[in-house]
């Protein structure tokens, strides 16, 4: 219980500084939302008028107070922009992201988990060198191009999927499948190569520990129950790591939504920056922190019930 | 050969190994001549050799501005390593030191930092690229400051969660009955003992930084054109894919050859232990 | 074994996921013969007409809403919400009658007051002004907006200005519609369906339409994340009419497209902050003019396609266009060498400048590194430096806190709009130009009645820009724009506007 208050409370503290962080950022850099939404023709007083309607002129404490006592009630206003209500905006673009990010889920964790183990259980040297050297340039491409080629090989010459024709899940699910399965594996690759990398050496370095040796020189050879301790050790490193991996796609990649035209989380967030759409920006940030905070308590507990030595976290 | 037959040395030479240092010899050589020399002036325009196919004269091709493919590889990798090396330096000092501490001794420090550190996170790497320029002007070493602080707190995460499990170890209760101080404890002990997972989060980190370059010199921050960089160089030939491919292919090879090769080399570390 | 299986029937499903789709794709962008795919590059920055400052959406909503006149392609301004127009011949009142039964697209009737309120929204006179709303500066010699009889109104000058009409294309919409923002009202050829933020833009056929109905029954403007992005759905035959073709894309150019290749109607100049210790001396900004080779500019960033221009106009103002000064400073390094020489500057002692460039936009970027190496050539440094959109918005063009930069000014049909920022007055004088004698020609020329005196004065005008090199003047891009072989009547027009009631289909 007790556990559970102060997570709870970490979370809200953490919330509360990347707002804060968000506010402060939006003061250094030029320009603001008044000035970006009138655009080159406005004049001063226009300019002044509309951030006076927008309370911009009011001091940071003040709106940032009002932001908080908003956002408790659930509130985060209306999307200077588009006009509709931030959450309302932002429902649309996390079908996309959400699912892009289920879908990379699935196939990082589905091929990356038995690959680390069949590498680290390869037994020849040649097999576990293939399978290192294999991971490493999954690693090595770069994923803007990766999601070029694959829409250049897939969507214009082999015609599998019609580039830019996103397929909402709830219209077309088979077709949603077909289509986002190539953003998804675009995303999966390399973070594949980086979880089978971190699984493998993770695995190197548990069966290189003190608790392995012993046993090994008691004879326990290939003992199935060694082998787990070993395996459930050695997931520690992987599942933090695939936490971030997951934080960092739910948060909406630029890049590969750029490249097949997906309209998600990423892209609303270059927008909004680029038009000092603080609302958006602001909702888009409290949902990131949420989102990395929250795996991460996940995958923390996750790593105790693997490793019970972890007691504290 | 049982399970943990893989465990074994053997003094024989590692292919992966001995690929990954030719890869890695090749780039640097590379880098390092271009800048002393390249074949052409490297932001030279052309004309009438816009998007060339390559040729004896110009072995990659030029891009769309005419300008040799191979000498702005040339150059353009030197710019990258730089960059990509700096940041992971920045980003695993930082993120050693502030991993260890937060690992090790936990309590409320762990937990203030730890906070910090996702709070950190979450911000748009846009909003903090557009804060630094505003507040230290845009330019290499302005990309190299700012993209290091945001490479801290994964190494961090890297680094916590292993010290985490080897803190708990006996040698780790061994050390400090012996008296041993808790630095010493820390980056003498520990530290090399979760060099595994540090190693790939290097070799990780390098590959991450060499492409985020390529993302931040988009955003107006970090190498400005026509000066290249192999990042920039990429995202410039997007558009020309179809039929230039090797102003993308170019710069996108020296790329997977470096990035490949640093992690090929990284991937050996654990065996010099004993 | 066990993982192992898993992991194969896993790979095998995949697999056989994409295979057995594969052959039903390749379907066309839109559903029927009578709808069109239009693929844009910008989202939308508003719905209501009056609040939407981008160039790309009027672009749109020139489909949606009407003025009491409206541009034609011939570059005219033709009635439409008016049935006719009289200007006084003092220059100091408008009177419009209005076109009778004219409908907005929610079936009411357009009416004198909503008119009235329309263009009284436009020129910030209402008595409760929105603050969003964006007032058009050259509305504000309007001194009343009047509503004479039921289908009559007069607008009313502070000062004599004969070039008015070129503002007049400001949307009319209904008094009493508060929904603006959300589901657009008007009485253009088409009307609003639908909208979804960073998606696209849905409106059809408005059957009520006064004028010739469009063929088209349905037009979706798809928002694409980038210019690649878009081109890859035109490649895989999703969009059928994509108008911001790079020069390498139109090369490209899949056989079931044309190419249709009109003017950008854009002033594209490497501006000079005036005020700025080195290019407040003349001969240093008309050496920086001799020193480009515009013939190599356009070979390069454009494929050769763009028009070459000499002062802040471009060639579609027709008579008001000084075509003469395309030359006035033709590449000539030495003279440009010489010149600096007299300014001081020299090896030792060589001219650099920082050009901040908006990093939105690729055109510009690409524009600036042919004339950063260009400039190189003479020993000029000038270096880069990318800028977001809206940095570029509050530093350079309000802050006018630059050296130089690259962009491109649009303008409305009159030549004033083009040319008042160099008022030494005006608040748009980002370059910071000031000389009297231009103030002085630029009054005498708004206020002119005669056309053949006006067409005069804004020749010696913009000779008088040329001559100061108030900025290097580089061209009017081409635009290039694929449309798909199953229409024809792509209309090009002198301002910036999607016509998509035009289109027929082919033969």
């Amino acid at each position: 219980m007790r556990y559970w208050v102060r997570k709870t409370l970490a979370l809200f503290i953490t919330l509360l500084a990347a707002a804060l962080l968000t506010f402060l950022a939006f003061e250094v850099i030029p320009s603001d939302a008044a000035m970006a939404k009138l655009g080159m023709d406005a004049t001063e007083e226009e300019i002044e008028a509309l951030r006076e309607a927008m309370g911009l002129n009011r001091s940071l404490p003040v709106r940032y107070g009002d932001f908080l006592i908003s956002a408790l009630r659930g509130d985060f206003g209306n999307s200077i922009q588009y006009g509709i209500p931030v959450a309302e905006l932002l429902h649309e673009r996390f079908e996309v992201t959400v699912s892009l990010a289920l879908l990379s889920f699935v196939l990082i964790t589905g091929i990356s988990i038995p690959l680390g183990i069949l590498a680290a259980r390869a037994k020849t040297k040649t097999g576990e060198g293939a399978a290192a050297f294999l991971t490493q340039l999954m690693m090595a491409v770069p994923p803007f191009f990766l999601g070029m080629l694959m829409t250049l090989f897939f969507g214009v010459i082999l015609r599998w999927f019609t580039p830019g024709a996103y397929v909402s899940a709830n219209e077309n699910f088979l077709g949603f499948l077909r289509f986002m399965i190539f953003p998804a594996m675009a995303v999966a690759i390399p973070k594949i190569g980086m979880s089978v990398r971190f699984l493998q050496s993770s695995l190197k370095e548990q069966t290189q520990a003190d608790y392995v040796r012993t046993a090994k020189s008691k004879g326990c050879k290939r003992g199935r129950v060694l082998w787990k301790h070993v395996l459930r050790n050695a997931l520690v490193p992987v599942v933090t790591f695939l936490a971030m991996v997951m934080a960092e796609i739910l948060a909406g990649s630029i890049v590969i939504e750029q490249v097949f035209n997906l309209s998600g989380i990423g892209r609303l967030l270059a927008v909004s920056i680029s038009g000092r759409d603080y609302p958006v920006v602001r909702a888009i940030v409290l949902y990131t922190t949420a989102i990395v905070v929250i795996l991460n308590y996940g995958a923390d507990l996750i790593c105790r019930y693997l490793d019970p030595r972890i007691r504290e976290l | 050969m049982g399970a943990f037959g893989w465990m074994r040395k053997n003094g024989k030479l590692n292919i992966n190994r001995s690929i990954g240092f030719v890869l890695v010899l090749f780039a640097v050589l590379v880098s390092f001549i271009g800048c002393f020399f390249t074949p052409y002036d490297p932001n030279a325009m052309n004309a009438e050799l816009k998007n060339a196919a390559p040729s004896f004269l110009h072995w990659f091709g030029t891009d769309n501005f005419g300008r040799d493919v191979f000498s702005r590889v040339m150059k353009g990798a030197g710019t990258t390593f730089l960059v990509g090396l700096s940041v992971v330096a920045i980003g695993a000092v930082g993120g050693c030191l502030l991993g260890a501490f937060t690992g090790y001794f936990g309590g409320k420090a762990d937990l203030i930092l730890m906070r910090i550190n996702d709070a950190v996170a979450a911000i748009p790497s846009i909003l903090l690229a557009l804060v630094f320029v505003s507040v230290f002007g845009s330019g290499t070493w302005q990309l190299i400051a700012a993209l290091g602080i945001l490479f801290i707190p994964s190494f961090a995460r890297v680094v916590r969660s292993g010290f985490l499990v080897q803190k708990e170890l006996d040698y780790v209760k061994n050390a400090r009955l012996m008296g041993a101080g808790h630095l010493r404890i820390m980056f003498v002990y520990i530290l090399p003992n979760i060099r595994g997972s540090l190693l790939s989060a290097l070799a990780i980190g390098f590959n991450n930084a060499v492409l985020s370059e390529a993302a931040m010199s988009y955003l107006s921050l970090g190498v400005q054109p026509p000066d290249a960089s192999l990042g920039r160089m990429l995202s410039e030939a997007q558009p020309y894919i179809f039929r230039a491919q090797w102003s993308a292919v170019a710069p996108g090879m020296m790329i997977l050859i470096s990035v490949l090769g640093v992690g090929l080399l990284s991937l050996e570390g654990g065996e010099k232990h004993g | 074994m066990k993982k192992k299986a898993v992991f194969l029937t896993l790979l095998f499903s995949l697999t056989a996921l994409c295979a057995c789709n594969g052959g039903s794709s390749g379907k066309k962008g839109s559903e029927d013969d009578f709808s069109a795919v239009v693929g844009i590059t910008q989202d939308l920055d508003s719905l209501d007409p009056h609040k939407a400052v981008a160039a790309g959406t009027d672009e749109v909503l020139f489909n949606v809403f009407e003025g009491l006149v409206k541009p034609s392609a011939d570059g005219t301004l033709v009635p439409a919400v008016a049935k006719d127009y009289t200007i006084a011949p003092d220059g100091m009142s408008y009177t419009f009658p209005l076109r009778e039964n004219v409908k907005f697209h929610n079936g009411k009737v357009v009416t004198a007051d909503d008119v009235v309120y329309s263009i009284k929204r436009c020129a910030g006179l209402l008595d409760d002004p929105d603050p969003e709303v964006v007032v058009e500066s050259a509305l504000s010699v309007i001194s009343a907006v009047e509503k004479v009889g039921e289908d009559t109104v007069v607008i009313r000058l502070s000062e004599p200005n004969t070039e008015l009409l070129g503002f007049l294309t400001c949307f009319i919409i209904p008094e009493d519609y508060t929904e603006q923002e959300s589901a657009p009202v008007g009485t253009g050829p088409f009307q609003f369906v639908s909208y979804t933020p960073l998606t696209s833009f849905v409106v059809e056929r408005f059957e009520d339409y006064y004028g010739e109905k469009p063929y088209l029954e349905k037009v979706t403007f798809k928002i694409c994340a980038s210019n690649d992005a878009a081109f890859m759905e035109l490649l895989a035959g999703s969009i059928d009419i994509f108008p911001y073709l790079t020069d390498e894309q139109a090369s490209q150019l899949p056989d079931d497209y044309d190419l249709e290749v009109g003017a950008s109607n854009l002033v594209q100049a490497m501006f000079l902050n005036n005020k700025f210790e080195p290019f407040t001396d003349i001969r240093v900004r008309q050496a920086l003019c001799y020193a480009v080779d515009k013939e190599e500019l356009l070979n390069i960033v454009s494929g050769g396609r763009g028009h070459i221009i000499g002062s802040n106009m471009f060639p579609n103002f027709g008579v008001y266009y000084d075509e003469t000064l395309e030359n006035y400073y033709s590449y000539q390094p030495e003279k440009a060498k010489e010149l600096l020489a007299d300014a001081g500057y020299n090896e030792n002692n060589p001219l650099s400048f920082v050009l901040k460039v908006p990093s939105n936009y690729d055109f510009h970027v690409a524009t600036a590194q042919v004339l950063v190496e260009q400039y190189r050539k003479l020993g000029v440094n000038a270096e880069i430096q990318l800028i977001e959109w809206s940095a570029w918005l509050s530093d350079v063009y309000k802050g006018r806190d630059y050296e130089a930069t690259i962009v491109g000014l649009d303008s409305a049909l009159a030549p004033s709009d083009v040319l008042k920022r160099y008022m030494s007055t005006a608040k748009n004088n980002f370059v910071n130009y000031e000389n009297p004698q231009f103030d002085e020609l630029f009054t005498k020329a708004l206020a002119s009645i005669k056309e053949s005196e006006k067409v005069t004065l804004y020749k010696e005008i913009q000779q008088l820009l040329t001559r100061d090199a108030a900025s290097v003047y580089l061209q009017d891009g081409a635009k290039l724009v694929a449309v798909n072989k199953r229409f024809t009547n792509y209309l090009f027009y002198p301002v910036y506007v999607q016509d998509m009631a035009a289109l027929r289909p082919a033969e």
